[in-house]
């Protein structure tokens, strides 16, 4: 048996700044953007809650610092869901899926369909409420929460993307 | 026997509520018992408690029950599980729906636990895992015997759990035993600092005990009889008193970890036994071990002395002890061990990359100059110019921070990664690219603009993260692992698959 081992060049080596990223569903920063606004109003409830409550908290100072600091802090937290939605974006190639988040700090997380070891659907009732899932994937990587969440596809996507994943699983 | 559909989706078997409810008497009985205990007592003098009054409270209590009980019952009732083809699917949840799906191949192991109740209502707990997260994957609380060992029987058919077998013992490759006098070495250099605030903090806890018990102010005791110590000579016999424990603790640690410590590297395992009262072995197989680091601190280093660890797959945190730690005496030693597992260490072999010089100034902004302006601003208030102490913190986080940069050093072959890094000590980290899970590139703003990136090699194990680097190192580093991953398979090449990737 004649044994070959071809040379490979570094241009060979397919590079992941060339794959063309799809967004995410529109309708999930609807859901972001609820989810947002459930904390916020029950952090604004706890504020509230506390001033009233507590006879020394009642001053001017103590008030408008509170309501500085909750409206600066929900504020940026809005602007920073706003910043981040567009950067939310996946692909997948023959041999892996790639999914990149984040505004002030971005990430993007590249994991080989080999390496996949089981995958979940996951729909909130938000979710649910906008036909929307998520979907994780888990590799042997020894943490509790999923390598890659990609959120907000459609329930469509979402089952064709597994499907997908799982039959390339089996064939890795 | 009952025969079952297992294409149907399949719910747990009921006993699982009677867990539950049981789990929860065992809560709240304290409860139920003062309840009980202070109706009893306010009626000393008075009326007896009538029957209905006790039916109230253990109804009241068994409510309580549900009630603390009520997520566990939903989601017994929302849980179902069901095999379809080679896949083992379950479906859990009422307001978020969770779909897992398992293919029988990645399966890598399946417990069957049996407690007294599951013995007495002739079940058993099913665990089944994957190396998916450091938790159980699926567990089913309750199933019936023979359900659990026709689903065993199906599902690691295919699985690809490791079964022992009776290997036939090959000639010893490398056996490494631990001396008295490197028992002495390892005695020496142990860190004694750390055993000391230990045992502070653990005599502290205890005096805190006695006030909690018999209402003895400790706290104003160690005051008054530091008030009583001034004199230096007590003072100095004291720090003396302490560090001399703290020695002979830490050298009675290392004793009992590493006394009679022999490895041997034989049939495609990791052999090691020791112990001082009782004799431990281990064995650990080639193949589960996924990164290999060691590491010494400063007396250490100095002494040629290193501490190696084997990481395993999918061990959970709780399970990284000591127990895999092999002591390395001799720099020798080091290539024995890591030859089985990358045979050409990149140290030896290739060039050494660094990353840049703008992580110093960066994190030492963050890290260093911020908070000291914090700091400085409130102490100003207090102390005026004598709060500029608070900039010795900035400049030891530069001193830190550079000599950090410093040593942080990487080298990669075609095969692995190596990274040495540390600031006064030394770890030492060795991946072979294969073992790795997946890659994560992140930018920070500053790094976007200054073309600069994180690099971050997720295993198994561990993850190795490399900070600013090049951006275009990043991602060619990143595409690299990723190419070796992809296109080799069991250590070779793919050519079949070297037709290169399409988007899909």
């Amino acid at each position: 048996m004649k044994l070959v081992h071809p040379q490979v060049t570094w241009e060979e080596i397919p590079q992941h700044k060339d794959v063309v990223l799809q967004p995410v569903e529109k309708n999930y920063k609807k859901v972001l953007l609820i989810e947002w606004g459930i904390l916020w109003l029950f952090v604004y409830a706890v504020v509230v809650t506390l001033i009233l409550s507590i006879d020394s908290l009642q001053s001017t100072f103590v008030i408008g610092l509170s309501i500085a600091g909750v409206l600066l802090l929900s504020g940026f937290h809005l602007f920073a869901i706003t910043k981040a939605f567009p950067q939310m974006a996946y692909a997948m190639r023959e041999y892996d899926v790639l999914f990149r988040k984040g505004w002030l700090f971005q990430q993007l997380h590249i994991v080989p369909i080999s390496k996949i070891q089981h995958c979940v659907i996951k729909k909130g009732p938000l979710e649910r409420r906008y036909q929307l899932a998520s979907l994780q994937l888990f590799t042997a990587t020894n943490a509790s929460f999923a390598d890659i969440k990609i959120g907000g596809l459609t329930d469509i996507q979402a089952e064709r993307l597994k499907e997908w994943v799982l039959s390339k699983t089996n064939e890795v | 026997m009952k025969t079952v559909d297992w294409e149907k989706p399949q719910r747990q078997s009921p006993i699982v509520l009677l867990f539950i409810l049981l789990e929860g008497a065992k809560q709240v009985w304290p409860l139920i018992l003062i309840g009980l205990f202070r109706m009893l007592s306010k009626n000393e003098g008075g009326d007896k408690p009538t029957d209905s009054k006790l039916l109230m409270i253990l109804i009241g209590a068994f409510l309580v029950l549900v009630l603390i009980k009520t997520k566990q019952i939903i989601q017994y009732f929302s849980f179902k599980f069901r095999l379809q083809s080679n896949l083992l699917l379950v479906e859990q949840g009422i307001f978020t729906k969770e779909k897992t799906e398992i293919p029988f191949s990645k399966i890598q192991a399946i417990h069957q636990n049996q407690t007294f109740l599951h013995r007495l209502t002739n079940t058993c707990e099913l665990i089944i895992n994957t190396s998916g997260t450091a938790k159980e994957e699926v567990t089913i609380k309750s199933i019936s015997i023979a359900n659990a060992a026709y689903l065993k029987g199906l599902l690691s058919s295919e699985a690809a759990i490791e079964i022992e077998s009776t290997e036939q013992l090959v000639e010893v490759e490398t056996s490494i035993n631990l001396t008295g006098k490197d028992l002495l070495k390892l005695c020496i250099s142990e860190n004694h600092l750390k055993t000391l605030l230990i045992i502070f903090a653990f005599i502290l806890s205890r005096f805190q005990d006695l006030k909690q018990y018999f209402g003895f102010d400790s706290v104003k005791w160690i005051e008054q009889q530091s008030n009583l110590l001034q004199a230096t000579s007590v003072l100095s016999f004291l720090i003396l008193a302490g560090v001399l424990i703290s020695v002979v603790v830490s050298s009675i640690r290392v004793v009992i970890r590493y006394f009679n410590f022999s490895i041997r590297l034989q049939a495609g395992q990791f052999f090691m036994s020791w112990g001082l009262i009782e004799t431990k072995e281990k064995k650990i197989r080639f193949s589960r071990i996924k990164l290999l680091s060691w590491s010494a601190n400063y007396v250490r280093r100095k002494m040629h002395l290193y501490i190696m660890r084997l990481w395993v797959m999918a061990e959970e945190d709780t399970q990284r002890n000591s127990s895999n730690n092999i002591p390395i005496t001799q720099t020798d030693q080091i290539q024995k061990i890591t030859s089985w597992y990358q045979p050409v260490l990149p140290s030896s072999v290739a060039k050494k990359f660094q990353i840049e010089s703008a992580f110093t100034k960066r994190k030492l902004l963050l890290i260093g100059v911020i908070p000291a302006v914090i700091l400085f601003s409130i102490l100003f208030y207090f102390y005026e110019w004598k709060a500029l102490l608070a900039f010795v913190w900035t400049a030891y986080q530069a001193i830190r921070l550079y000599i950090f940069r410093k040593n942080f050093s990487i080298w990669m072959h075609e095969d692995a990664i190596e990274i040495e890094k540390g600031v006064w000590g030394r770890e030492h980290l060795l991946l072979n690219l294969t073992d790795a899970e997946s890659v994560t590139v992140e930018t920070s703003l500053y790094q976007r603009r200054n073309g600069l990136a994180n690099l971050r090699i997720n295993s198994s194990a561990k993850p190795l993260e490399i900070p600013f680097l090049q951006k275009d190192l990043a991602t060619f580093l990143a595409d690299y692992i990723l190419y070796r991953i992809e296109f080799y398979k069991n250590g070779l090449p793919i050519y079949e698959a070297d037709q290169g990737r399409q988007n899909v």
